[in-house]
């Protein structure tokens, strides 16, 4: 439950709706649309139900504006997960939560960013322009998904929007930062794709080898940070090849 | 060591699933026919969840140098010892120097489970965020990623003196014509009354694009009331989408942990097994179920399990140092330890499931 400013008692799930995936999933649809406050209350129940350990919750997937929950239909039915999460008392604190963002060092342009020229023709903008729209706006994780670790981000500036490539490269290379319409992202991994390719980091996104394989969570915000030559981009590589590299992050 | 001689069409080493990561884009991947996954484990004396290879249509010629407790469940891919027919659903016990081929499917179903006491175990077998299936698209898990080779090898850690052999009563049969029962939703509003009906009532047929990732049907197509897409939210097991070609597509073990297309009803988890069994040219119908039936229908299948996991009782196992022993009388018998420093141990002695421990010192 929640205390608002009034300090009157609301439940987080009094105006969601809760529906049946099969015998093994509880699909709870927070809204409708695509939007920061929506998607903040995925993610704060999404930790919530997480922190419980709960043995008859196997998965939690949170997505844009619902969430996801995986129980063992043999520990619990879908009627009793429902009365079970609302009787969960939520500190008002979760909702407050401060966010964390993590920067994201990218070389734009040239043979890293091969379609930062085309974003930049089909918004009469400069590169310059482009790269200080695009490194200048802080952007929410609202999930992750596509490819492991690869984070569906919101917020992209409406002057740097473009429309995706006519003819998608059959390989992308892992760390491409791209656009699609208003949407920007990072590959995670190499794979086909259709983005708009405007840069690329030296940071690994995905690392299967480690327990917590991502450096950031759904919820999380995320910054480019311009580098500004190839020389400080292979620096970086190196380090986190080697595994010394410490990705920045604040709290805000 | 077992030797891997020829590789079958689509052999790899799976167990049941990738869990707590798909909140960072990571599939669950593992077994698709978890059921006959999980009992062919239990028969070979395993606790459910060890590597064991998920073989598709053709399966693999494999050596077996040493004496192996094994089991084959699942689709009946005519497994055969040294050119000898042997039975699906029982455990098997075999000499060394045997040849284990599979003549390919006799009946309906496609995907078979080798299991063998004590797990596959090989240095190339990765276990990638807790789990050793193998995610093929990203190539990590399981064995160096990849379907098996002509080469590969394993470690055999069966157990010499196994003796709980077992046999499941009644395995399950596959058809070429299956009926998969269904709970609607959760975007079954998206549809027009007449999809809804044309859903439950028509024969789908597989095609030949469907994999790990999803089974792909064709039939009469269902029609959106307000287009296709959703904002992309999670997606489970059997989940039924339906894109903007009106034909669904069955999500399976390898599907992306999201996805944008609505979703008009889910494959209840007790009729996975069935579903994981289809292949290209079977047909498929869908019945809706309650929720309640539902989890009777899979306490059912869970009962099936069980009876599997009834071990004797009153049997006492031994172990020194975590390795298993057999105590041949009372007074003991001698065992082979890897030389080690001191020559303390910890005797284990498990009687109807309560451990008992005692410090033991070895004297020669």
């Amino acid at each position: 439950m929640f205390w608002n400013s009034k300090n009157k008692v609301e439940n987080i799930f009094d105006d969601v709706i809760f529906k049946p995936v099969g015998d093994t999933g509880l699909f709870i649809e927070i809204g409708q649309e695509i939007t920061e406050t929506i998607n903040s209350k995925v993610h704060a129940i999404t930790n919530i139900v997480e922190n419980q350990n709960l043995p008859f919750i196997e998965e939690i997937i949170p997505a844009y504006s619902s969430l996801l929950i995986n129980f063992d239909p043999l520990k619990i039915s879908f009627d009793s997960l429902i009365q079970w999460l609302k009787s969960i008392e939520i500190q008002p604190t979760i909702q407050n939560k401060k966010s964390r963002v993590v920067m994201i060092p990218t070389l734009y342009g040239g043979e890293f960013g091969p379609d930062l020229q085309s974003v930049a023709d089909y918004n009469n903008l400069t590169i310059d322009q482009v790269i200080e729209f695009h490194s200048s706006t802080k952007y929410l994780i609202y999930a992750l998904g596509f490819s492991p670790g690869f984070p569906y981000l919101g917020g992209l500036p409406s002057e740097i929007h473009c429309p995706r490539l006519s003819d998608p490269r059959t390989q992308v290379p892992a760390g491409s930062v791209g656009i699609a319409d208003s949407q920007t992202g990072i590959y995670s991994m190499p794979t086909p794709g259709g983005w708009r390719l405007i840069g690329k980091t030296p940071l690994n996104l995905f690392d299967q080898e480690s327990s917590s394989p991502t450096i950031f969570s759904p919820g999380d915000y995320l910054q480019f940070v311009p580098l500004s030559s190839e020389n400080d981009y292979c620096e970086i590589k190196k380090l986190v090849l080697s595994r010394n590299f410490t990705v920045e992050v604040q709290i805000s | 060591m077992i030797t891997v001689v020829t590789p079958g069409t689509f052999t790899t080493i799976q167990d049941i699933g990738r869990k707590g990561f798909q909140r960072l884009g990571v599939p669950e991947s593992g077994a698709m026919d978890i059921f006959s996954f999980k009992a062919g484990n239990l028969l070979v004396g395993n606790d459910h969840n060890l590597p064991s290879l998920e073989m598709t249509l053709f399966g693999p010629e494999l050596y077996f140098e040493d004496s192996a407790v094994i089991a084959v469940t699942g689709a009946d891919l005519s497994p055969k010892i040294n050119g000898k027919k042997v039975k699906n659903w029982s455990t098997i016990k075999i000499n060394p120097k045997s040849t284990l081929t599979f003549d390919g499917p006799v009946s309906n179903g496609g995907r078979g489970y080798l299991s063998i006491n004590g797990g596959f175990s090989s240095p190339n077998l990765n276990k990638i965020l807790g789990s050793f299936s193998t995610y093929v698209p990203a190539n990590f898990g399981g064995y160096l990623g990849r379907p098996l080779l002509e080469g590969d090898s394993f470690i055999n850690n069966s157990e010499k003196a196994f003796k709980n052999t077992q046999q499941l009563k009644s395995p399950p049969v596959f058809h070429d014509k299956e009926t998969l029962r269904v709970v609607l939703g959760p975007q079954d509003d998206r549809f027009f009354d007449s999809s809804i009906n044309e859903l439950l009532s028509s024969e789908y047929q597989i095609t030949p694009d469907s994999d790990r990732i999803g089974c792909r049907l064709s039939g009469p197509k269902l029609i959106h009331n307000d287009g296709p897409d959703v904002i992309s939210d999670g997606n489970t097991f059997g989940t039924i989408q339906i894109p903007g070609s009106g034909e669904p597509i069955i999500l399976l073990s390898d599907r992306g942990t999201t996805g944008g297309y609505t979703k008009i009803a889910s494959v209840i988890s007790a009729d996975w097994s069935r579903l994981a069994q289809l292949v290209p040219g079977c047909t498929v119908k869908f019945q809706e179920v309650s929720l309640e039936q539902a989890y009777q229908f899979k306490q059912e299948e869970e009962n099936i399990l069980n009876s599997l996991r009834e071990i004797p009782l009153n049997v006492p196992e031994y172990k020194i140092d975590g390795k298993k022993i057999e105590i041949l009388s009372s007074t003991g018998e001698s065992i082979n330890l890897e030389k080690q420093e001191n020559t303390k141990y910890i005797l284990e002695v498990e009687v109807n499931k309560v451990n008992q421990e005692f410090e033991i010192e070895m004297r020669t």
